[in-house]
């Protein structure tokens, strides 16, 4: 008989902890099985492995393929002989107003857009599964309050308080990227907020919950145990999709120049390339692959996203 | 209907409190901004007297609840103060632009909606073909992109000297036509429209598309629908006449969700076009650092984008019974 790790390690007395951890791992295998089927969700994933591949390995071992040069040292990469050079055999996709070649430019910009994304949708993500998970959970007051408040925050116009944001956000008039993250994760919580109370709601009300209460069970032991549980394939699939929301946010809030010029990612690369002469000079091959990039990441994230949401959401696994 | 008046009333009431907040968020957001008005307002090295006298002027010697309060007052009054750096008050720097990006929104949200109803129509009726796969496929694509982006790409196609030059690289007409004939300056405007709508319904489109498909989809497997095909019905019938109007319901409801990125769109649109509407004004006015102005859009936009919402709810309200439950 075939067994799997947990059991050689709890054998047949498996503490609850273990139980669940067994139980939460074959469900993962389960949905990754069901993925492989799916083929938006297939495409979206290889794009993702793809790009997330190379922000953490192309800048680790540039010396492999293509000697690349560290655009976020610019005093030591610029090259003035070659500003805005078409793409040719040393450098394969052009260089830049700097004289460093895009092809360095979008592996370490790769990495930090990623980074964005990611870091940004976690922020979204916690506060947003805090409010939801409070507001549809206890009282009705809490509800209206924090509901009320969302409501407010959807309908701020993003631009204006994005910018006005970064502005304000210690240290005064230093761009950062970490600004950019947290700027983007405190503006964009509220529809996660909205999704994950609804979901709360509707758990509320169904017999598990009940019962626990029944025999004794606290509210935070609800939470954790039964909640949480519950709601998370939601959570993680909308935040696949906060992800490709950071990343476009990103690239809106560089084009205003609110970025740090020694942190590169894609939108730095299309601010730098409008504002600094490569728009001018026609320079498809510094334009393009930024912008491509930036399209395919959150597509695939997108693709990813609405796959896994049709795959753990329970009200659409009937279609 | 007594339910109907109740809900009504109530979401009215909500849409008071809200705008409400808006203002209050307004002033604290452009109280925390860095920087005293007197740099931007005065030349260089301005003596102290005369920085103090422009404090006064302003009303920033007072303590912040009086300031809330006659900003409060002025705000009922629609009084958002002067521009800083435009001649003018700020509701006349404003207006002109807004009717600019009315002109660009109305016109390209027009048409991104029946594209995207539309192909998400057909869509969800060839559901998994490759109709489906490649208008959804299509829209997403666009849909994922900067929409600053496409601009600066369709330019350097179309427009760029250079290039194509099929159209106007900036603006939203050609002031150096004089006099001209109707036409010619309705022609002239068109010319101008063109490339900024291709990208508005580009990057657009596809957000009326899949929430038209989703809720398409979500119809058909209702029973009624089955009902229908049994009936021996033609599947065009069933779709057009029997699951589109029940669907177009929950498409309504989102839409409003929907203004905010419209806004977005627009005015990452209106700076790579040079469209001279609030969108580009919104990006003049933080380069000059013309805070009443910036604080007017932002007050102007959120108070559009929560009108839009109200007008959503009221009109979902009353096509769908099922929501007022």
């Amino acid at each position: 008989m075939k067994r799997t790790l947990f059991e050689w390690f709890g054998g047949e007395f498996r503490s609850p902890r273990m139980e669940r951890m067994v139980l939460s791992w074959r469900r993962t295998i389960g949905v990754i099985h069901i993925l492989r089927r799916n083929r938006m969700g297939m495409i979206g994933a290889s794009i993702l492995a793809f790009y997330i591949l190379m922000g953490i390995l192309g800048p680790m071992f540039n010396w492999w393929i293509f000697p690349l040069s560290d655009p976020n040292d610019i005093l030591r990469s610029s090259n003035p002989a070659e500003l805005l050079d078409p793409p040719s055999q040393n450098h394969p996709l052009g260089t830049d107003e700097h004289g460093i070649d895009v092809l360095s430019d979008l592996v370490y910009g790769t990495r930090n857009s990623l980074i964005v994304g990611f870091s940004a949708a976690l922020i979204t993500m916690v506060i947003g599964t805090t409010v939801g998970l409070v507001a549809g959970f206890y009282s009705r007051f809490l509800d209206e309050l924090l509901m009320r408040t969302t409501d407010i925050f959807l309908v701020l116009p993003w631009i204006p308080l994005a910018v006005i944001l970064a502005t304000v956000l210690p240290p005064e008039g230093r761009p950062s990227l970490w600004k950019i993250i947290l700027v983007i994760g405190i503006t964009s919580w509220p529809m996660t907020a909205r999704i994950v109370r609804s979901q709360v709601v509707s758990i509320k009300e169904r017999g598990f919950i009940e019962r626990a209460r029944a025999i004794g069970a606290g509210s935070g032991h609800i939470l954790r145990r039964h909640m949480l549980p519950n709601i998370f394939p939601l959570v993680f699939a909308n935040m696949i999709l906060a992800v490709s929301v950071a990343i476009l946010s990103e690239a809106f809030l560089a084009y205003f120049g609110l970025e740090d010029p020694s942190n590169m990612t894609w939108g730095l690369m299309l601010y730098r390339a409008q504002f600094f002469g490569g728009f001018a000079a026609r320079a498809f091959w510094y334009i393009l692959p930024p912008g491509l990039s930036i399209a395919f990441v959150v597509l695939g994230f997108s693709l990813l996203g609405y796959a896994l949401d049709d795959i753990l959401n329970p009200r659409l696994r009937h279609r | 209907m007594q339910g109907l008046r109740r809900l009504i009333a109530q979401k009215a009431i909500y849409l008071v409190l809200t705008l409400f907040a808006i203002i209050t968020i307004n002033f604290i957001l452009f109280h925390m901004l860095p920087g005293d008005p007197s740099t931007v307002l005065l030349p260089g090295r301005a003596p102290k007297e005369a920085i103090e006298q422009l404090r006064i002027e302003l009303g920033l010697d007072k303590p912040w609840y009086v300031q809330y309060y006659i900003y409060l007052k002025s705000v009922l009054k629609m009084d958002l103060g002067d521009s800083w750096y435009w001649k003018g008050s700020v509701i006349d720097t404003i207006a002109p632009r807004l009717m600019q990006t009315l002109v660009l929104v109305g016109f390209s949200t027009g048409i991104a909606a029946i594209l995207g109803i539309y192909l998400g129509i057909q869509s969800a009726a060839k559901r998994g073909r490759s109709y489906d796969v490649i208008a959804t496929g299509t829209g997403l694509f666009f849909y994922s992109m900067p929409a600053y982006w496409l601009g600066m790409i369709l330019l350097l196609i179309f427009a760029v000297q250079g290039s194509l030059s099929w159209f106007p690289l900036r603006g939203s007409s050609d002031i150096s036509l004089i006099n001209p004939s109707l036409a010619e300056a309705l022609i002239d405007r068109l010319r101008h429209l063109f490339l900024p709508a291709l990208t508005f319904v580009l990057i657009t489109f596809a957000g009326f598309l899949l929430v038209m498909r989703s809720s398409l989809i979500d119809v058909l497997t209702d029973d009624y629908i089955v009902t229908a095909r049994a009936k021996g019905l033609t599947e065009q019938h069933v779709v057009r006449d029997h699951a589109v109007p029940n669907a177009m319901l929950p498409t309504v409801a989102n839409t409003a969700m929907y203004v905010g990125y419209i806004v977005t769109g627009a005015i990452q649109i209106e700076i790579v076009f040079s469209w001279n509407g609030v969108g580009r004004l919104v990006w003049d006015s933080l380069q000059k650092r013309d805070f009443p102005v910036m604080q007017g859009i932002f007050l102007i936009l959120g108070t559009a984008i929560l009108l839009a919402n109200f007008v959503a709810d009221i009109v979902s309200l009353y096509i769908d019974p099922r929501v007022r439950i």
